[in-house]
């Protein structure tokens, strides 16, 4: 018991004790610490007091001083861990933190420049306060490096140059080198002491694996300031970043994706070379069968090259002949017949009178063929001021044609004139409009320079009745009073009707059978070989019919052909090169981005090439990367013309292939299955009816071409929502933009191409080109489509030439793809950096 | 009694000692943390008390004050000199014009007071109070000078200047 009391008496002892030492303890803690508190505020509102009356009193030191006043002074970087803020408001500054602020009174809070938290230097310059002007700063520090282009086993040496000389005239303090910004290495200057306000610092790190890598600079001089820099560079097995030593020269080109992917997609920049061998130092003339261009990613191992073109940037000049065009139609290149026909007499024929349009009668002379042994079949004349009525009603029977929409066109309307009483005759007729021309000595010698004359036309043909069983032809000619020629080509040959002359369109269908009612179509031609000299020429038009009136029926009045005439146009034009490879090398450069660009990647190129100087290998552009460039396949039949399109195009170096499967001439369906698996452009022709999912074909490959020549777009596939007339020529890409007609056939068919998504990964709007003559007259609908890009196209032709393929001039024809192929309209943003020199 | 005595004695036990040696060890290291913050709050204003000395005494001494051409209606800094460390008598008639809350407010002194005396063989003038020997904090500067008299006289002084605050 006694121990057990001994042992409850000390307990209890203790933790009174206990207790009462805890309640002094706490009380004393909360005490001191709220001391301490008050004391911390008091500290911070010293400090923040301090710091506004230390920049008050360097302000008003410097506007009373006067002139020639330049102090350093220090303020704090922060108020006992608070981040702070200098503010002026009238005549006072105030420093600002966590919701206190303190002030002090200045003279003036007209400065130059701002104060830093730091070091700070101020000076009055006559009367005006300056700020940390320039000379004051941290010292200039300069990184590099050696080799520029190190390889694994090559030792890199790191040089730093410290420049105080001008910020602030100070020794330099030190330099330091570091891999990652934390851990700083101090570096012995070369000179042995850092004592001078230019030092200079070098390291060998040793050698590097192949990766890519960072290193820091940093230098202070006595005062404090620190100057800093980095180099990032790579280390690879190819030895360097230069694609091949012996190019000499190369630009960075940085392309950036905007808000859509692109897939193989081509790009362009404008480059004068010429400056940039001046720039270099370099004098003589620039190669440009030098030029690559490679990609270059800091992560790649290798550079990676890729297909490279040029175009030499030209100059057009455009002459059209007058042809007696309206002068209230003065704004219009063609003659379109809006305000009417000019038209003084009838001197018709190449040989007549310089007085507008004429026409010749199958009476007098038929210009394409005349039975003179029967008079009852005549040509009727019409044009668009309304003095000839176009409906044949009048006085034949006629029912009135499928006139065009376009109410202004000239027309010669030939048939039955009176009902027929099937005497058995043969029937030939025809009648045409002409214009005698002149051609100047000015237009002549451009065509001699290697311009050219581009003849172009809207022709329409309808069969009266809708039931001709006649022979019914589109003709044309051009000459002079020495010789006429023939437009178009030989489309009648072992048909039905034929005959041994040109024809711009002919009815090849069995006449027993009719033919479409109202085709038309585009007539476009170079008739530069028919212009030998200045002087009169001669163009008429016209249509012409033939058969043989057996039918135990007779003919009606109704029967006969109506061809229309619209929108002619004589342009001779010379393209001239401003290109010279010793004073304006200046050329469009084309390079492909190989594969896919996602949304805001920036793919990182360089373009390489070097001068006369060199004595690199560089004979001529080469074309062996059978990835990056286009490869076409063409699907359709009788496409010679194209072919021969697609292998100067080849030749150029425009495209890396072409293949032609010929599919027949009847809706081929064609199939991503049926597609060539190297082929990323398809080209089809008017009766194809592709079945694929375009959105994923295009997204993998690149290009759809669809033509569809020698078809009224109002009515006939593939286009939809045109207007009647298929007007169309080859120009400049650079016009109207649209997006209604491609979004329209898209819809139309997305039952066979698959799902049609016109959203962030569709249509690409801004992308979207449409050429026309302002007309509405559709000749391209081109938009990027899934990265790719899709075109619909009723390019220049004849009907019949073959199943369908252009009949325009080769040259227009490979003119024409390489602008649906290159010249797009939306391309990414490129920037364009500073030529540089191998420097091993 | 056996037990009695152990009772007694027991105060003087190790558990005693310990305990005390805890108080008075925490007990000293409250005083001396009361004290050290005090300590620095005086040292702190100590030394904002300098700086302010040094700030004015360096306008006064060395600028001509603010606008130059200055008089007791538009003054903003007061400066007495007119190359530095050149006081002239002719700002010091003007600066007798300002009244003792003014030159506080317009020095940012007016949580302190302050006593300025321009003396040389004599005193030339001196503003403010009385120095208060026995204020709390107290902070005195002494500048050397010339004093411009005028008419080419220029003699050696002194710009002394005392804040203190109470």
């Amino acid at each position: 018991m006694v121990s057990s009391g001994k042992k409850g008496q000390s307990g209890l002892e203790f933790m009174i004790l206990s207790m009462f030492l805890l309640l002094l303890f706490t009380s004393s803690y909360s005490v001191i610490n709220k001391n301490s508190v008050d004391v911390v505020d008091h500290k911070r509102n010293y400090l923040a007091t301090s710091i506004s009356e230390k920049i008050a009193y360097e302000t008003n030191m410097a506007v009373t001083s006067g002139s020639g006043y330049l102090k350093m002074f220090f303020i704090p970087y922060d108020i006992y861990g608070y981040n702070y803020n200098i503010t002026f408001s009238r005549r006072s500054v105030f420093v600002d933190w966590v919701g206190n602020s303190q002030a002090a009174h200045i003279v003036t809070n007209n400065f130059s420049g701002a104060f830093l938290k730091g070091y700070n230097y101020i000076e009055n310059k006559e009367g005006l306060l300056y700020l940390n002007p320039a000379f004051t700063q941290a010292p200039s520090v300069t990184m590099s490096y050696t080799p520029k282009y190190p390889r694994p086993e090559d030792d890199i040496t790191f040089t730093i140059s410290a420049d105080d000389e001008y910020n602030g005239n100070k020794a330099i303090f030190g330099c330091y080198i570091s891999d990652d910004d934390v851990i700083w290495t101090a570096l012995d200057a070369d000179d042995g002491i850092y004592d001078e306000p230019i030092e200079v610092a070098s390291l060998n790190i040793g050698n590097l694996s192949s990766s890519t890598y960072t290193y820091h600079a940093r230098c202070n001089d006595t005062d404090g300031h620190i100057g800093t820099s980095e180099v990032t560079f790579k280390v690879s097995a190819s030895g360097s970043g230069w694609w091949d030593s012996d190019w000499r020269y190369r630009i960075a080109i940085n392309v950036t994706g905007d808000d859509y992917m692109r897939h193989n997609y081509p790009v362009k920049v404008r480059i004068n070379f010429t400056q940039q061998l001046i720039g270099l130092g370099d004098s003589f003339s620039f190669d440009n069968d030098s030029l690559r261009a490679v990609e270059w990613d800091n992560y790649f191992e290798t550079n990676i090259e890729t297909a490279v073109n040029y175009k030499e940037i030209t100059k057009i000049d455009k002459y059209y002949p007058n042809l007696w065009d309206m002068t209230s139609d003065a704004g219009t290149m063609g003659i379109d017949f809006t305000s009417g026909l000019n038209q003084t007499g009838n001197s018709w024929g190449a040989v007549g009178a310089d007085d507008g349009w004429d026409w010749t009668s199958s009476e007098i002379n038929a210009p394409y063929g005349h039975n003179g042994a029967q008079a009852d079949y005549f040509a009727t004349f019409g044009d668009p001021d309304g003095d000839s009525d176009f409906d044949t009603d009048d006085g034949s029977g006629a029912s009135k044609p499928d006139l065009p929409l376009d109410p202004d066109y000239i027309a010669v309307i030939i048939g039955n004139k009176v009902d027929d009483a099937n005497t058995g005759e043969a029937i030939l007729d025809s009648g045409a409009w002409g214009i005698r021309f002149y051609i100047d000595t000015q237009m002549h010698s451009a065509i001699e320079a290697g311009g050219k004359a581009y003849l172009s036309f809207d022709y329409y043909a309808d069969d009266l009745d809708d039931d001709l069983e006649e022979g019914a032809w589109i003709k044309a000619r051009f000459g002079n009073s020495t010789v006429m020629n023939y437009l178009g080509s030989d489309l009648d040959t072992d048909r039905a009707y034929s005959d041994d002359t040109p024809e711009i369109w002919a009815s090849v269908d069995d006449p027993n059978n009719g033919w479409d009612d109202l085709v038309s179509g585009v007539f476009e031609d170079d008739v530069s070989g028919y212009i030998t000299d200045a002087g009169w020429y001669y163009l008429d038009f016209g249509g012409k019919v033939d058969w043989v009136d057996a039918d135990a029926n007779g003919h009606s009045t109704t029967e006969g052909l109506g061809a229309y005439f619209d929108n002619i146009e004589l342009l001779i034009k010379k393209e001239t090169s401003m290109y010279d490879n010793a004073t304006n090398a200046t050329v469009d450069v084309y390079f492909m981005l190989d594969g896919a660009t996602d949304v805001g990647e920036t793919r990182s190129y360089h373009i390489y090439f070097g001068s006369d100087n060199d004595s690199k290998n560089a004979s001529t552009l080469t074309m062996d990367y059978d990835v990056e460039y286009f490869h076409i396949g063409y699907y359709y039949t009788n496409a010679t013309k194209m072919e021969n399109a697609l292998e100067s195009l080849r030749t150029d170096r425009w495209i890396n292939s072409w293949s032609k499967t010929n599919t027949g001439t009847v809706s081929p369906n064609i199939k991503e299955s049926t597609i060539d698996s190297d082929v990323n452009v398809v080209i089809l022709g008017q009766s194809d009816s592709p079945t694929m999912t375009l959105d994923s074909w295009v997204q993998d490959n690149n290009t759809l071409i669809i033509f569809s020549p020698s078809k009224d777009l109002s009515t006939d596939l593939p286009i939809s929502g045109y207007s009647s007339s298929n007007h169309q020529k080859y120009g400049e890409l650079e016009t109207t933009i649209y997006t209604n007609h491609i979004e329209f056939e898209l819809s139309r068919n997305s039952m066979s191409y698959g799902s049609v998504d016109q959203g962030v990964y569709g249509i690409r709007i801004p992308s979207c080109v449409e050429v026309d003559e302002g007309d509405s007259q559709v000749m391209i609908s081109y938009c990027d489509y899934y990265g790719g890009a899709i075109s619909l196209t009723n390019y220049p032709s004849t009907a019949l030439e073959t199943t369908a393929y252009p009949s325009a001039s080769l040259d227009i024809l490979e003119r024409y793809l390489r602008l649906l192929l290159f010249e797009r309209a939306n391309l990414p943003t490129m920037s364009v950096g500073s030529a540089e020199e191998y420097s091993g | 009694m056996i037990r009695w005595t152990e009772r007694k004695g027991q105060t003087f036990t190790p558990d005693f000692f310990v305990s005390a040696i805890i108080f008075i060890f925490i007990l000293n290291v409250s005083y001396l943390a009361w004290n050290g913050a005090q300590d620095t709050s005086s040292d702190f204003e100590t030394d904002h008390m300098q700086k302010k000395v040094f700030y004015i005494t360096d306008m006064l001494a060395r600028t001509q004050g603010y606008p130059y051409g200055w008089n007791s209606t538009d003054v903003e800094l007061i400066g007495l000199s007119d190359s530095s460390n050149m006081i002239n008598s002719s700002k010091l008639d003007e600066l007798q014009n300002i009244s003792y809350d003014d030159m506080t407010f317009l020095w940012g002194i007016i949580d302190y007071e302050f006593n300025l005396t321009i003396s040389g063989e004599t005193t030339y003038a001196t503003f403010g109070k009385t120095i208060d020997t026995d204020a709390r904090f107290i902070t005195p500067i002494e500048r050397v000078v010339l004093i411009d008299h005028g008419g080419g006289t220029i003699d050696k002084g002194y710009l002394r200047y005392t804040l203190w605050k109470i």
